[in-house]
């Protein structure tokens, strides 16, 4: 479905000083992998992990400084805008911020049926949608800031279906979304992926989300792929070193439970 | 007795209220826990506790630190307090720091303001606590911009800041929610130890059960305003008797 | 309830200016150009609301007059403005990089530019008028309306909506119409305000000097100029057309922070 293969992405950085070159920041570094159909691709990275770039990247958002991608055997990264197209139909992502990602000033029904264009039957598509991701039909003419961290993500979710994509990109999405929230979003996305027959690609910085959702696990650090596998192998036999001590700090509420017990 | 005790505390904007009636009391040198959703009223009782409500906001109730009312005291008399028997860390380190200012200054004008130590003497402390929280080469971040740190290196400079009066009582609000999981380990236990080493007591906001559970032996759950689930955090997070404490627990494990 | 108040306040204020010009076409209580030497400098009475000038003249009639003009200058020296400044703002802000740096530095170069100077060259050419004073005020302007909607768009750009738009495959004129115009139509508004205000007391003082609105056309500013000698004596000649400068500059100020927050979604929850 789609093939990356020795991408690399680097940014020159405003100048720090008159004289002297403008600092060269690398977000990517050479990093190849291939998601299959149907996959369910996690991501997982600190910031500044380059995971981020990657997923601009992977929506043709931005472009790479070498290396190629490939969506369903079609060259993307050096293609112009205006023959994207039918990349911009098939690859829709979902954002991190619940408020950012959402224009205050459309309504609801405008901010779903954006990527629909002037497509006739966009209002029953609309009220389709809202019905897939759980929100009420009166919703489509409210604006943004009336819905609460979770309800946004699901207008998010409802604007990325709305051209009936193939690949959904999820960057951070629950990440800001409290724990009984979170979990039900990451419900609403598995429920989706199935239903919708998606190709999930999930960018997160938290290990324990990516494993519960995707079958597959790519670890970042500093732009390159220092681990990919089976995210069950990955977790409960890292191979990296990077990877045993992102699993070691990230807090787990089984063990120190368990801690407290002993005490 | 108690270091704190809340008593009733209700806070309201205008006849909408936000939080009702929270009771707690800390011990000196206790960490206790206080975890729920955003919007549950967290960070205002902590915001209510510093006296730093935002503008609009009425609390009612009362606040005593040890033998004072908190709750209607001049604004003199709580800055006083403020940065010395209670100091308080925010999420977003790079807020609290001034940004034209070097971060060792920071530290010292912390003490030097509250007549802790003299000029001089506060320099020496300031680049010691840096040290004290593992920063590396205390000496030289000291003569650092708050931009040239990274941002868990900011979170302990911050934290370098409130410790820096021994204060009877360290208020964390999310402390650890802006900085990545390897960092927050490290955060963390900086805190744990500074708390210890400065015999300070610990109020730890968090939604993060794990972090709680690892950082606090007593916890209290807000949920909608109010505290539903209280005890030690075995008990609520080994057996939860409040529904919405289990289904914290469900959707976190 | 502050945010409703200012909008009403800024209405009235705005309301009392244009009211004036309006009636000003109709009546006034004398003619404002007649120049009478027997009533030369009579104090505020039954017959001059707000007595008489040194030649005789109408006080109030002339201020009724005086708010076209300050109305016209301040209408169409910001709407020039605004028409050019911000299309070239919202260019800058989502074009190629060398087209944003280009009309940046246009942009610095007419800044640099002084109106007077300008203003002065339109009259040598044209003849000095209103209608001079008004352009170069309006091109002197455009460059603040050029920096404000160029900043806003670069905000709006860096959005994750404006990335969700472009992975929906939506075209820059998409993107700049239904996201980015709205958006920054805050910025500009509170720009329009102000550039109002500032354009009015351009003209007064363009006016002042010659430069501006020829006599005996009536305005605001030509009447503080010709009150200058008096200042000492007849310190009411000065006041008067100050008063209503400052009435006019202070309902554009409320009715622009008014009608930015009466036009936000956001905040229709706070009322």
């Amino acid at each position: 479905m789609i093939s990356v293969s020795e991408l690399e992405r680097s940014y020159r950085r405003s100048r720090t000083s008159l004289t002297g070159p403008r600092p060269e920041v690398h977000a990517l570094r050479g990093v190849s992998f291939d998601i299959e159909r149907g996959q369910r691709f996690g991501i997982v990275g600190e910031s500044g992990s380059g995971k981020s770039t990657l997923v601009r990247l992977l929506a043709a958002l931005d472009r790479p400084t070498s290396g190629s991608i490939t969506f369903q055997g079609r060259r993307i990264d050096d293609l112009p805008e205006r023959r994207l197209g039918f990349l911009r139909s098939q690859v829709q992502i979902v954002f991190q911020d619940p408020m950012g990602s959402l224009d205050p000033r459309m309504r609801v029904r405008d901010i779903i049926s954006e990527p629909l264009g002037r497509r006739p039957g966009r209002r029953e598509r609309v009220r389709e949608l809202l019905d897939a991701v759980g929100l009420p039909a009166d919703a489509s003419e409210r604006y943004p800031h009336q819905f609460s961290g979770g309800q946004r993500q699901r207008i998010s979710l409802a604007r990325a279906l709305a051209p009936r994509p193939s690949v959904l990109l999820a960057d951070e999405a629950v990440s800001a979304l409290d724990v009984l929230v979170r979990k039900q979003i990451l419900d609403l996305i598995a429920e989706l992926v199935e239903r919708y027959e998606l190709t999930l690609v999930f960018v997160s910085h938290d290990l324990g989300v990516v494993r519960r959702v995707c079958d597959t696990v790519a670890v970042m650090r500093a732009g390159e792929i220092v681990e990919l596998g089976p995210v069950d192998e990955v977790y409960d036999d890292p191979k990296h070193p990077y990877t045993r001590e992102l699993i070691a700090a990230a807090p787990n509420l089984a063990a120190a439970l368990a801690g407290l017990e002993e005490e | 007795m108690s270091l704190l005790s809340v008593e009733g505390l209700g806070i309201a904007a205008g006849s909408l209220p936000l939080v009702e009636d929270v009771s707690f009391t800390i011990a000196p040198g206790e960490r206790v826990g206080l975890i729920g959703a955003s919007g549950s009223g967290k960070s205002l009782t902590a915001s209510a506790v510093m006296g730093l409500l935002p503008e609009g906001l009425t609390p009612a109730g009362s606040v005593r630190f040890g033998e004072r009312e908190l709750l209607g005291a001049s604004e003199r008399e709580l800055s006083r307090l403020r940065g010395k028997n209670i100091a308080m860390v925010f999420q977003e380190p790079m807020s609290a720091l001034n940004p034209s200012m070097r971060v060792g200054r920071q530290v010292a004008e912390a003490m030097s303001l509250h007549g802790t130590r003299d000029r001089r003497g506060a320099k020496a402390a300031a680049v010691e606590l840096l040290g004290r929280v593992r920063l590396p080469e205390p000496e030289r971040t000291a003569r650092a911009y708050p931009h040239q740190l990274s941002g868990g290196q900011r979170q302990r400079v911050v934290l370098a800041i409130a410790l820096a009066n021994d204060p009877a009582l360290l208020i964390c609000d999310e402390p650890t929610t802006a900085l990545d999981v390897t960092v927050q380990a490290r955060v963390l236990e900086v805190i744990n130890e500074g708390v210890r080493d400065h015999g300070s007591a610990l109020l730890f906001i968090t939604h993060d059960l794990a972090v709680v559970a690892t950082m606090c032996e007593r916890v209290l759950v807000m949920n909608e305003g109010r505290i539903v689930e209280s005890g030690s955090t075995r008990d609520v997070l080994g057996s939860p008797k409040h529904e919405y404490t289990a289904r914290l627990l469900e959707a976190s494990a | 309830m502050t945010r409703n108040l200012s909008l009403l306040a800024g209405v009235v204020l705005v309301g009392l200016v244009v009211g004036t010009a309006l009636v000003s076409f109709g009546w006034t209580p004398h003619d404002p150009l007649l120049v009478d030497a027997s009533v030369r400098l009579l104090g505020p009475s039954g017959e001059f609301v707000f007595g008489t000038d040194k030649l005789g003249r109408d006080v109030a009639s002339q201020l009724m007059v005086g708010a076209r003009t300050t109305l016209y200058v301040g209408v169409v020296a910001v709407g020039i403005a605004a028409v050019v400044g911000t299309p070239l703002g919202i260019a800058a802000g989502m074009g190629a990089r060398w087209l944003g740096e280009l009309i940046m530095r246009v942009n610095d170069l007419v800044l640099a530019f002084p109106a007077l100077l300008l203003a002065i060259m339109l009259g040598a050419v044209y003849g000095a008028s209103t209608l001079t004073a008004t352009i170069a005020i309006g091109i002197a302007t455009v460059p603040s309306f050029a920096r404000i909607a160029r900043a806003g768009t670069l905000q709006v750009m860096s959005t994750e909506y404006v990335l969700a738009a472009r992975a929906g495959g939506r075209s820059r004129w998409w993107i700049a119409l239904r996201h980015v115009l709205p958006n920054i139509s805050g910025l500009v508004l509170v720009q329009s305000s102000v550039s109002f205000a500032i354009a009015v007391l351009a003209e007064a003082a363009l006016s002042f000097l010659g430069f501006g609105t020829a006599p005996p056309t009536p305005s605001w500013g030509r009447m503080l100029q010709e009150s200058q000698e008096l200042l000492a004596v007849e310190p009411r000649l000065a006041l008067i057309p100050g008063a209503a400068i400052a009435v006019a500059v202070l309902g554009f100020n409320l009715l622009g922070d008014g009608l930015r927050d009466r036009f936000d979604p956001r905040l229709e929850v706070r009322r």
